[in-house]
């Protein structure tokens, strides 16, 4: 493999791992999503026959 | 089953990742980066997932997600709720007749591979040459004629389908979180732990063919990943055709010498560099890394909306969406990109490699058998792949049940055990007849291509669509961005609504226009057309017309359950 083929390899494959490691690391050190004020005024929409739901 | 939920975040990513890490991660990403160039495939495949694969995905999630809020798990339900009408939801029966067809064959093919670990595990196969090789896949799989696979033995596939058939059922029975959850908790990490002992194994192989000492996994490597492509030509009446790459600078010396000393052999044949900017400007590459990315992230199923569905409404999606996509990245990018292609090469040459074929089933299951065969200590690392394989192919599979189980489930009201008997004898009929027309893989293929591809493609662009056209690409934005701890920048709207449709219509209108209706390159119209058609004088296939017609009969069938359900009956009635 030439030098520029080691460098194409090192790249993709080290930016993938990266990417996913930092996600991983996200997943596991982040709490739990809250709903927040940018979901308001969003329409949420429910069906009316579906009492469970009904806010 | 009402009121399922995930039990953990890391359960469901880890669900989502599976279903999209599979057999086109090992067998198919590895055949393409080594066809199309390492360094140009790679821009062209890092392009199309933050701009095809990332938005799709997004989407699918937050529709998903907002469905399953609402009471909706399966794609016909979630897409009418997500549009506000119910014929939106005889559209989305798309996503859950795709998803269950291409179950029944991709069970099949799981099968192989469960076939493969058992007989490399029980040290059963034994081959010299790749004919040999391919005489025990032709046989396994009952290739030669119509019927010769429902043969019992641990020599043929049978035995194993029934085994990979159940399973699958034990676990979609158990529900999301005591069975593809569980499942896939397990299942992952040991597939990501196999992958790493191969890939360790493979890069400490050395003098893999005695007799051919330049043949190595360093070739296999560059051969895959060198940017530059050297390339041998031949001059075919004042037209160069490429005979074939050349890899390692023996090689390019060792010919560069043949053609100076063979006489009048410069003026026949010439070594040619392509850099990776002349590899950019050929659309093959970018139609290529595009399907690529597309179907390797399984977006556009409808899976991961029937996954997402069962997210809490207060859930993170963005963060779970990225975190899935990079983690099938990085099983094809680090484990896929390292260990198929390079063994083919270190065993065969370049030249030997690319004559064997690097297809999926030709790379997989006639090249590496006889590479395992050969290597030492190979039954126990072919067992090991082929298990592996295995996993990625069940943690798929379940993903393709669940979208028609849910919509079963949710417009008939029928419980989880009549739902499942239901579905199951659905899929073990289809799964009979695919098994049965298994000459020439016939009934599969006409499958592959009608589902596995352009309704797929269909699929997406309509998702896509209705996420960012119809419902508005800034409330989708919000939608998705509420309860997410990373949050989508706003330039992801322009994104999501121009680039990502543009670019999935373009890919989609190429690849149809050139491979499929023969207007652009070769002229030649797609067999799977003339299959149905006929053409050269040859009347239509048989297998493919009964394999459409079964396809008809299951849209037909859902769309049936559809209408007479009055779960659906309100969503164009809905309160704003």
């Amino acid at each position: 493999m030439t030098f520029g083929g080691w460098l194409t390899f090192i790249l993709s494959a080290g930016s993938v791992t990266v990417l996913f490691g930092w996600c991983l690391w996200r997943v596991i050190t982040s709490k739990r999503g809250v709903e927040d004020e940018s979901s308001e005024g969003i329409d949420i929409y429910e069906i009316q026959n579906i009492p469970k739901k009904r806010k | 089953m009402k009121g399922e939920r995930w039990n953990s975040r890391l359960g469901v990513i880890l669900a989502v990742a599976g279903s999209a890490v599979g057999l086109g991660n090992f067998l198919k990403f590895p055949g393409q980066v080594a066809m199309y160039g390492g360094a140009a495939f790679m821009i062209a495949y890092v392009l199309s997932f933050f701009l095809v694969g990332i938005p799709i995905s997004i989407a699918e999630w937050t529709m998903g997600r907002h469905g399953g809020a609402n009471g909706f798990n399966s794609p016909p339900g979630i897409l009418g709720f997500f549009c506000g009408s119910k014929k939106m939801a005889y559209v989305g029966i798309t996503g859950a007749v795709l998803t269950v067809l291409i179950y029944c064959y991709y069970i099949y093919i799981e099968a192989w591979c469960l076939g493969y670990a058992y007989n490399f595990a029980a040290g059963a196969l034994d081959f010299r040459t790749l004919e040999e090789s391919g005489g025990f896949f032709s046989d396994f799989i009952g290739a030669a004629g119509n019927g010769e696979a429902f043969g019992i033995g641990v020599d043929k596939v049978l035995i194993f389908l029934v085994i990979a058939f159940f399973l699958n059922f034990w676990m979609i029975y158990r529900g999301v979180s005591r069975g593809i959850e569980l499942f896939c908790k397990y299942a992952m990490p040991t597939l990501i732990v196999l992958a790493i002992l191969i890939v360790a194994r493979m890069m400490t192989l050395s003098n893999v063919s005695p007799e051919h000492p330049e043949r190595s996994i360093n070739q296999g490597l560059g051969f895959m990943w060198n940017p530059v492509k050297v390339v041998l030509e031949e001059d075919c009446g004042g037209e160069w055709r490429e005979v074939r790459q050349l890899v390692g600078n023996d090689e390019i010396n060792r010919e560069m010498e043949r053609i100076k000393t063979a006489p009048d052999s410069d003026q026949r044949e010439r070594i040619r560099s392509i850099s990776v900017a002349q590899q950019l400007m050929n659309p093959s590459i970018w139609i290529a890394a595009a399907g690529q990315v597309f179907f390797s992230l399984t977006v556009g199923f409808g899976a991961i909306m029937t996954y997402a569905s069962y997210l809490k409404r207060g859930d993170d999606i963005v963060l779970s969406s990225l975190t899935s996509c990079s983690a099938n990245e990085f099983c094809e990018v680090c484990l896929g990109g390292m260990i198929t292609v390079p063994a083919a090469v270190a065993f065969f040459g370049v030249s030997g490699a690319i004559g064997a074929g690097l297809s999926l089933f030709d790379l997989g299951f006639k090249v590496l058998p006889l590479f395992f065969v050969s290597m030492p200590l190979g039954g126990f690392f072919g067992f090991l792949f082929f298990f592996l394989l295995f996993l990625a192919a069940v943690t798929s599979s379940l993903s393709m049940l669940q979208p028609s189980l849910a919509f079963i489930e949710e417009a008939t009201g029928l419980r989880r055990r009549f739902s499942t008997l239901l579905l199951g004898l659905l899929t073990f009929f289809i799964t009979g007849f695919v098994v049965y027309f298994s000459k020439g893989l016939k009934a599969m293929d006409t499958l592959d291509f009608w589902m596995g591809q352009v309704a797929i493609y269909v699929f997406a662009m309509i998702q896509i669509i209705a996420f960012s056209w119809h419902f508005g690409v800034g409330k989708g934005i919000r939608l998705a961005n509420a309860g997410s701890i990373i949050k989508l920048p706003a330039f992801c709207g322009f994104i999501l609504k121009y680039i990502t449709p543009t670019v999935l219509l373009a890919v989609f209108a190429t690849w149809f226009a050139k491979d499929v209706m023969g207007l652009l390159g070769s002229g030649k119209l797609s067999p799977y057309i003339s299959d149905l058609v006929g053409a050269d004088g040859k009347p239509p296939n048989a297998v493919a017309l009964m394999t459409m017609a079964i396809v008809v009969a299951m849209f037909a069938f859902f769309a049936l359950i559809l209408s007479s359900s009055k779960r659906y009956d309100k969503l164009g009635r809905r309160k704003k």
